[in-house]
């Protein structure tokens, strides 16, 4: 019987259970009517984002490969000048050859690395000086150190080699050449006629010729860079019906000794405050409450911007807060700081760092297998001055998150250029505080966070 | 001792099936209360419209009223099994011309046993279902604090079922008493799965709600012969207004991460009214039977209400036909096949945007014991109808739903009787 029980009932029952098929489709009449409404999505903008100027003492400018000239006079940051140093080499010559040669004229080229700031409109000064002493790197505990920085100077002879004013227009001129002194010119290919030590051996040259320096003067308005492929060139001829020009080159030597020299006067701009902690009247930090509510970042004049999260920390008391999401930092230039001339600083990187101020972590974003230093994906509005920044910020909040010390540690981010852009060009940025009169030049912290209901 | 080992058997099947409720048709109106309550009893009177209040029989289990199990036949033990296969048709505004607006399914619904202990004196016990919810849509979660929204997929299923035992007292010759003592039982899950570009991984808040309590039913019945061709009845049921407790667990993970594991999240309550119904039926020449049902259910009392809608009275009209044919041999009759048709109306207890939602369907039935194997009989049901509208920004259910059961009956412990 219990088979037959089994056929009749239970198997057709199995069957049917099992063969069940379901077409299913998906119908919002009202999502409204749902009560799992227990986790929610929450965007928050009121954490501060302080902000302030930071000094910065000293930095490596020695191999950088560029050859920073000229200067430029800025409202905010002050008045700038750089001058590059540099040592050249010996040239490949033998004497025999320059017998019947004849000496035509001494220069210095170069060639633009398309880098520059300042009015493109308004002839630059330049100066090459004959350095009066060898380009000696500071010594670190009693040894000669791997870097020049950018406090590093040199004596160089008073009157200079050569001199000229030319407007400069970057993005068209490809070099520039600047006669010098036919003194120096004559005494040198005398030099290679006679197959002088001074001119065959590189030490010798070098402490018969220690080296160029090429500066600018306080009207200059411009600062351009170029490569660092730049040299003497010495020409001369053999006479003949057709005169037969050719040149002795002068190559840059030694590309640890070329570096640049940077000297910032900030009298009369809201930094003029910036300094060593140790200067007598000077910050090495400055709030942007103390600078109208705006800070700075031009590394290569020694002024970067902090941005610190001093109260996220109470994002976790917030009611329901389960986890942060993403948060999004949008750092604003403030409007009438920049312009074509004054452009925004194109790459513009985050970096971790302490009370010391000391640079530590790129903040980067992981887009599948690979992860990119973020740049801030500049967009820029001159017109208007809605210009902005944007980051991510989810894997830093994070991380002072997790430590509840992170406020007394005064962690931060550093706004800075990536690295060579840092030392080499002087493109800045002034960014508004959250109090910035103008809503349009304000930081802001978007922090999407999800609350879950807990009862 | 097989008998035994066969009801063991199909409740494990049917506990089993329980999962199969998770397919169950797409229903948007389940979202609200703890889903849709079921209407149906798929027993006999599904031909009927479900007017079985007044029913009884020898033969069937008729699941409306716990009075009718004192009816059965002495000593004969029952197995009734039932599946039912749904299709719906949606219309209305919120359907989306891009997607499908139909479904259907197939389940197992129910699994009853009876078995008349004593003269005055049936008992059941099954497994019935009580509720369900299953809904899924796409919508928009905004995002606090912003005026962007997140792509929310909201999924319900669920179900609750009753696991009965039912006493049936005949208390004379016409007037039988009965009363069912179920534990209702179920769980109701909602979930949720938030899509985001702010977010890299999905976030999806899963709540089961364990709702569970003691439900009893008592019914009456009356049944008197006003001449010998023509029988009539009358029925009543009732339930009292019962809190279920509900107690949900909450879990909310982003990607593999667990966020929230909330075992103990809210322990509240979920209060069924209070429900009666009542019936009449007359059965001319054993052949031709009539049974009009009224079912009233007293949501408004609990205050049920939300965004837009409210829980409100339900009532519930149903009336049906059925002919059997039976075949007679001195005393004793014997079906062979009976046709039934039905037509029902209720006012559900849905108010949603201000309109309550209506029902509206009829019914036609058969069934047959095989001459072969009078043990067994087979019945199916076919049910059109429709449910809701479509003014209001509501939706609107065409349904066909066809209901087949399977009812065995043996004897009870054939006692062996020796003789000295």
């Amino acid at each position: 019987m219990f088979r037959k029980i089994a056929s009749y009932t239970f198997i057709p029952a199995f069957i049917l259970c099992t063969i069940s098929a379901c077409q299913k489709v998906d119908i919002n009449f009202n999502n409204e009517y749902s009560s799992n409404d227990y986790t929610q999505i929450v965007k928050v903008d009121s954490f501060a984002a302080d902000i302030s100027t930071v000094y910065i003492d000293s930095f490596p400018t020695s191999a950088k490969g560029v050859t920073l000239i000229g200067g430029y006079s800025d409202p905010y940051m002050g008045r700038i000048d750089a001058k590059t140093y540099f040592e050249i080499g010996a040239p490949l010559t033998t004497a025999s050859n320059f017998t019947k040669a004849i000496y035509d004229s001494l220069y210095l080229t170069f060639k633009l690395n398309k880098t520059y700031y300042g009015d493109t409109t308004k002839p630059v000064h330049i100066d090459i000086s004959q350095l009066s002493e060898l380009i000696i790197p500071p010594s670190i505990f009693g040894n000669i150190g791997p870097n020049l920085y950018n406090t590093n100077h040199f004596a160089v002879y008073p009157t200079p080699l050569g001199s000229t004013d030319l407007v400069v227009r970057p993005n068209l001129t490809d070099s520039i050449h600047i006669r010098l002194s036919d003194v120096l010119g004559d005494t040198l290919f005398a030099k290679i006629q006679r197959g002088d030590l001074d001119v065959t051996n590189g030490t010798n040259f070098l402490n018969f010729f220690n080296g160029l320096c090429v500066s600018s003067n306080a009207n200059s308005a411009l600062v351009f860079g170029c490569k660092d492929s730049m040299g003497l060139k010495l020409a001369y001829h053999f006479p003949s019906l057709y005169k037969d020009s050719a040149t002795v080159s002068f190559p840059l030597s030694n590309t640890t000794h070329h570096f640049t020299n940077i000297t910032v006067n900030r009298n009369g701009t809201p930094l003029q405050n910036l300094g060593p902690a140790n200067a007598s009247g000077k910050q090495n930090i400055i709030s942007s409450k103390l600078t109208n509510n705006m800070a700075f970042t031009q590394p290569a004049s020694g002024a970067m911007i902090k941005i610190r999260f001093p109260s996220i920390q109470s994002l976790l008391n917030l009611p329901n807060y389960v986890k942060l999401l993403r948060a999004q930092l949008i750092i604003r230039p403030v409007a009438n700081t920049y312009s074509t001339f004054y452009y925004l600083t194109p790459n513009l990187r985050l970096t971790t760092t302490n009370i010391a101020n000391q640079m530590g972590t790129d903040l980067s974003i992981n887009t599948g297998t690979t992860s990119t230093v973020q740049n801030g994906g500049l967009t820029v509005d001159y017109l208007r001055g809605n210009s902005s920044y944007v980051y991510d910020v989810t894997s830093y909040l994070n991380l002072i998150l997790n430590n509840p010390i992170s406020a007394y540690q005064q962690d931060g981010l550093l706004l800075t250029p990536p690295s060579n852009a840092y030392e080499t060009q002087f493109t800045r940025t002034i960014i508004g505080d959250k109090y910035n009169t103008l809503q349009q030049n304000q930081i802001e912290l978007d922090v999407y966070y999800v609350a879950v209901q807990q009862k | 001792m097989k008998k035994i080992q066969l009801v063991i058997i199909l409740f494990l099947g049917a506990a089993a099936s329980q999962k199969a409720y998770s397919q169950n048709n797409a229903s948007p109106y389940s979202i609200i209360g703890i889903g849709d309550i079921e209407n149906s009893y798929f027993d006999r009177s599904s031909g009927m419209a479900n007017s079985g209040t007044a029913i009884s029989s020898s033969r069937y289990l008729y699941q409306s009223n716990p009075a009718s199990y004192s009816s059965l036949d002495d000593h004969f033990f029952h197995v009734d099994v039932a599946a039912r296969f749904k299709a719906v048709t949606y219309s209305g505004q919120p359907i989306s011309s891009t997607t499908s607006n139909q479904s259907t399914d197939l389940q197992f619904k129910k699994i009853t046993t009876a078995i008349k202990l004593k003269k005055w004196w049936g008992i059941s016990v099954g497994l019935l279902p009580f509720s369900t919810a299953n809904y899924s849509f796409y919508a928009a979660k905004p995002i606090q604090g912003t005026s962007i929204t997140a792509n929310a997929y909201n999924e319900g299923s669920g179900s609750t079922n009753q696991l009965y035992i039912a006493n049936s007292f005949k208390i004379n010759k016409n007037l039988s008493f009965g009363i069912q003592s179920a534990y209702l039982f179920g769980q109701l899950q909602q979930k949720e799965t938030l899509m985001t570009t702010i977010t890299d991984s999905l976030l999806t808040t899963t709540s089961n709600i364990f709702l569970s309590n003691l439900y009893f039913k008592s019914g009456l019945q009356y049944h008197t012969k006003i001449s010998p061709a023509l029988s009539v009845s009358a029925g009543l049921t009732g339930s009292l207004q019962t809190k279920l407790r509900a107690n949900t667990t909450l879990l909310v993970t982003s990607g593999n991460t667990t966020l929230v594991n909330n075992q103990e999240f809210k322990n509240d309550y979920f209060t069924l009214p209070v429900v009666y119904s009542g019936g009449l039926a007359a059965t001319l020449h054993d052949k031709y039977t009539f049974s009009a049902d009224y079912n009233f259910q007293s949501w408004s009392d609990l205050k049920y209400a939300g965004t837009g809608y409210v829980l409100t009275n339900s009532s519930r009209y149903s009336a049906g036909f059925e002919y059997s044919n039976k075949l007679r041999l001195r005393d004793q009759s014997f079906e062979k096949y009976f046709f039934q048709a039905g037509l029902f109306y209720s006012d559900s207890y849905l108010k949603i945007n201000g309109q309550q939602l209506n029902d509206l369907g009829g019914t036609i039935g058969a069934g047959f014991t095989p001459l072969r194997n009078p043990k067994l009989a087979v019945q199916g049901a076919l049910e059109i109808g429709k449910r809701g509208t479509t003014s209001n920004g509501l939706v609107k259910e065409n349904y066909t739903q066809f209901t087949i059961s399977v009812t065995y009956i043996d004897f009870w412990f054939k006692q062996k009787k020796f003789y000295d």
